[in-house]
This record gives C-alpha cells, sequence and structure tokens, in this order.
C-alpha cells in the first residue's frame, strides 16, 4: 500500500501537537478560573509562566507547518488539514493568551469581593469557555461535523452570559469604588467571550477540513447570512 | 478533560544534532581525461541520514556521488585530487580493496538492473562475490525483507528477475545492494524510471532504511529531495565556453533539508529550487 511514510508521521504529529496545545490551555483556563475565584496569586503567576510552554508549541507547530508546505507539497485533503491546523494553532494561541490576560487580573489585586452575582456569571462563562474548547479539540480530531456545527449555539449563551454582566454592573452605579472592579470584571467577561469567539473559529476550520467549504458560522457584520457557506 | 492528548517530548521538537559524519569530503575534484568535472567539494555526510544531491544538469552530481564507492576507478580517464574519508579512513588510501569498498557501500542505479537470472541469485550474487554463503537462505529473505519485497516474491524466487515489474526489479536491485550488509546506500536517480506509485514505494523503504544505513541520492527532482532527504547538497555549473572557463559543477550549498527549501542562504540556490534558473 502507498502511505508516503515520512509525511504521515509528520502530519500526525503537528496535529498531535496542535491537540496537545488545546489541552494545555484547556488545563490553563481551569487554572486560571480558579485563581479568580480564590485570589490566588501563585496559581494566576504560574499559568502567566506555563504560557511560555503554550507559545513554544505553537511556534513549533508554525515551523513544522512551514516545512510541510515546502517539502511535501499537501494536496487535497492533507493540504486542507495543513490549512486547518496553520489556522486553529493561531486560535489556540491566542486562547492560551486570553487566561494570560485574566491571570495579570488576578496579579492586579483588584479589591472585587469573594462572592458577588458577577462571580457567579464569570464562573458560568468559564465552564462554557472551557466545554466549547474540549468540543472544538474533539470535533477536529474526531472530524466530527456536527459537534463543530454546535458551537456557534455555545456560542450564543456565551455571549448571553457576557452581556447579562453589564446587567449587573448597572447594580453598582452609584457605589464608585465597587463600581471600579466591576468595570474590570466587564473586561474578564470580554477575555471569556473572546476565548468562546476562536473555538467557533476553530470549529469553522474544523468544517473546512471536513467539507472543503470555508464557513463562517457567525458574521458580524452580515447577522442575516450567519451559516451560509462563502466558499 | 475530553481530549486526552498528552503532551509528550516530541511536541517541541528538538534541533537535531548532525550524528558523526560517515563520509568527510574535503576540497575532491574529479577530471575525465584532464578536463575538470567537480572541484572545490567539502562537505560531511551524516551517519543513519538522508543526503540529497540536487543540481542542474552537467553540475557533476552523478560524478561525485560516484566517488564515495570508488565507482569513478572504472572510467578510463577518470582521475580524483583532494580526500574522502570513510569512517575516518582515507577511501584512495594504497591499501584500500575497491571491491571491499563497493560492499560496504552499496550502489543503485537510474534504471533497474538486475542481473538475467532468478531473483534468488540476483539477490545471492553479490553473497557469493564476497564469500558470505553461510546462512545464505537467510541472508537472502533478510536483503528482499529490508527492501520490502519479500511479501510480493517469496512464492516465486526461482523465476527470472526480469519477469518483475520496473518498480520490483529497483527494489530487487536495493536488495541486491543491501544483502553484503553495507552501511551506505548510494542512489543515483533510482525513481526516474518508475511510475509515482513505485516511485513512493521506494522513498517510503529510503524512509524506513534510514534507521540502519546512510543514503546518499542523486534525483533531478526536487521534489523528492525535499520529501525525502534531511541534508540537501545543492551543486550547480560554474563557468562556460563564452567566458573561455570549461564549465564544471561547484558546490553551492549544503544544509538542512528544511533550511535549503524555506530559507537557503545562496541566492543560486534559491533561484534554483524557485525555478528561476536551471
Amino acid at each position: 500500500m502507498t502511505v508516503r511514510l515520512n509525511f504521515s508521521e509528520k502530519l500526525d504529529r503537528t496535529e498531535s501537537a496542535l491537540l496537545a496545545q488545546g489541552a494545555l490551555v484547556r488545563q490553563q483556563l481551569d487554572r486560571v478560573l480558579n485563581a479568580l475565584k480564590a485570589k490566588d496569586s501563585d496559581s494566576a503567576s504560574a499559568v502567566v509562566r506555563e504560557d511560555d510552554r503554550v507559545d513554544d508549541i505553537y511556534l513549533a507547530t508554525q515551523t513544522r507547518i512551514l516545512n510541510l508546505l515546502a517539502l511535501q507539497a499537501p494536496v487535497a485533503g492533507d493540504l486542507r488539514l495543513v490549512s486547518a491546523i496553520l489556522h486553529s494553532n493561531m486560535h489556540v494561541e491566542r486562547m492560551g493568551d486570553l487566561t494570560v490576560n485574566i491571570a495579570k487580573f488576578v496579579l492586579d489585586e483588584h479589591p472585587y469581593p469573594p462572592a458577588s452575582p458577577m462571580l457567579d456569571r464569570l464562573a458560568e462563562m468559564g465552564d462554557r469557555a472551557g466545554d466549547m474548547l474540549d468540543s472544538a479539540l474533539v470535533a477536529f480530531a474526531q472530524r466530527d461535523i456536527d459537534m463543530a456545527e454546535e458551537l456557534p449555539v455555545s456560542d450564543n449563551a456565551l455571549d448571553r452570559l457576557n452581556r447579562g454582566m453589564l446587567d449587573d454592573l448597572r447594580d453598582y452605579a452609584g457605589d464608585e469604588e465597587s463600581f471600579e472592579w466591576a468595570t474590570n470584571l466587564i473586561l474578564v467577561a470580554r477575555y471569556l467571550e473572546r476565548f468562546g469567539d476562536h473555538a467557533v473559529d476553530i470549529g469553522e476550520q474544523t468544517y473546512f477540513l471536513i467539507t472543503g467549504v470555508f464557513r463562517e458560522f457567525t458574521d458580524a457584520s452580515h447577522p442575516e447570512r450567519d451559516g451560509h457557506p462563502t466558499g | 478533560m475530553i481530549v486526552e492528548t498528552e503532551l509528550v517530548r516530541d511536541d517541541i521538537p528538538i534541533p537535531e544534532e548532525h550524528p558523526a559524519p560517515v563520509f568527510q569530503v574535503r576540497d575532491v575534484a574529479v577530471t575525465y581525461g584532464g578536463q575538470p568535472a567537480v572541484e572545490g567539494i567539502t562537505m560531511d555526510v551524516p551517519s543513519d541520514r538522508i543526503t540529497a544531491l540536487i543540481g542542474p544538469s552537467g553540475c557533476g552530481k552523478s560524478t561525485l556521488i560516484r566517488c564515495f564507492n570508488r565507482m569513478n576507478d572504472l572510467i578510463p580517464g577518470a582521475a580524483i585530487a583532494g580526500r574522502i574519508d570513510y569512517h575516518g579512513l582515507d577511501l584512495y588510501g594504497p591499501n584500500v580493496d575497491p571491491v571491499e569498498v563497493r560492499r560496504r557501500i552499496g550502489m543503485v542505479f537510474q534504471q533497474p538492473n538486475p542481473f538475467p537470472k532468478s531473483i534468488y541469485e540476483n539477490v545471492a550474487f553479490g553473497l557469493r562475490v564476497n564469500k558470505m554463503t553461510d546462512d545464505l537462505d537467510a541472508r537472502i529473505e533478510k536483503a528482499l525483507r529490508d527492501a520490502a519485497l519479500w511479501d510480493e516474491v517469496k512464492r516465486k524466487l526461482k523465476t527470472p528477475a526480469t519477469s518483475l515489474s520496473g518498480g520490483q526489479q529497483q527494489r530487487l536491485c536495493i536488495a541486491r545492494a543491501l544483502a553484503t550488509a553495507p552501511d551506505v546506500l548510494l542512489m543515483d536517480e533510482p525513481c526516474s524510471a518508475l511510475d509515482p506509485i513505485a516511485t513512493t514505494k521506494i522513498e517510503d523503504l529510503m524512509h524506513q532504511l534510514k534507521t540502519n544505513y546512510t543514503i546518499l541520492i542523486v534525483t533531478h527532482n526536487m521534489q523528492q529531495a525535499a520529501r525525502v532527504s534531511d541534508r540537501t547538497a545543492f551543486l550547480t555549473v560554474q563557468g562556460s565556453e563564452e567566458e573561455g572557463i570549461i564549465p564544471r559543477g561547484v558546490l553551492v550549498e549544503f544544509d538542512d533539508t528544511e533550511r535549503i527549501f524555506t530559507n537557503p542562504s545562496d541566492s543560486r540556490t534559491e533561484d534554483y529550487i524557485t525555478g528561476r534558473f536551471g
């Protein structure tokens, strides 16, 4: 059987590295959410440190993809996989950066109380964002188009929670001190909302990988076109 | 955690250190009847890796590869200057037996060239010449297995080798070269007469063989060099009759294949691999 052993091994290894990077970012998210809840500076510092490892895998994957393109001239399904890994690698790295942003928020020691409706909402957003990353990675690894297409639905829920943070903020409008930390918590929500967007983007790459059609699941500038193939 | 992928050491590639060289080539020049063919070749060929020689026609890559097992000795008027060390020993030293050199450094050519004998006798030939006839059947089976041909021929070892397809004949020639337990395999355009599927089989075979053998390959097919090799040497032709300089091959660049094909150091290499020259 003709298999192109050298190429197949390198392509498998590159995909494995992407999935491992995703699993690492998932751990980073769990750790930073716990740090946020417990106001744990040590855990937050560990998240910042561990991001170097995420970046190392990102750079290694970029190099591997460049070499696969230059040396192996992939076509058809192999080319789609190489392209999908290249784009998803960037999204996973950005998700790692978002966990670092949250870690830095924890390290800034904002005087937010240990319990509040906003923290509860952030915890729920964090859980949903983590579930979305899990789904994005599994959909990619298992070439599961249905799971990929579910991601925008999960993202809508995440967006609703994010908008709810603004309602929570109004409760602190008359209290200048609380209003400051509450405003900063809005930023954390924004990071988690962006985290979910990147998971959807990975889902779009999975859709492209399986079908060869690039389809934006959501289009902010043309919401009436949501879900329509673009190529 | 839903995704069970674990981080393993290989997720972040560790830059490879080049293993000890099998060949150390120092300022080698070859002339035919006093006319220069290649000159100024200096390079280290690493063990257990695939090294590709690429370059335009006439750049001397076939001349150079034939230096590594003294095949140029057989060409009247050929002369070599400079030095090639094989595992630290001067390959052209006065006490070196060229037959022993060719046992340790096997060669496969452009056209599959099986002898007009049975499959079995083709592989046995080198073993008989080198008096390696103990466990002959086992040695032949091992060579055919190493060449990824055993399963296809094990029930017809006594049939003529010429009855095999072109790709099978080439793998038989590889088995013949491997039978005498060399540690280096020289391949001069081994796939240029083969179809794409047979070519892929040879390339997969090379990938498997490099665990135990050092391989040098001459190829006109740049993509083949990119696909299979770890190190690539780019040679080109220097001089022309218009310039009043006899054309001869020179080594332009020798580096990791990934670097040659993504960020070569010399603009002549870039021009050649991007198709702007050659």
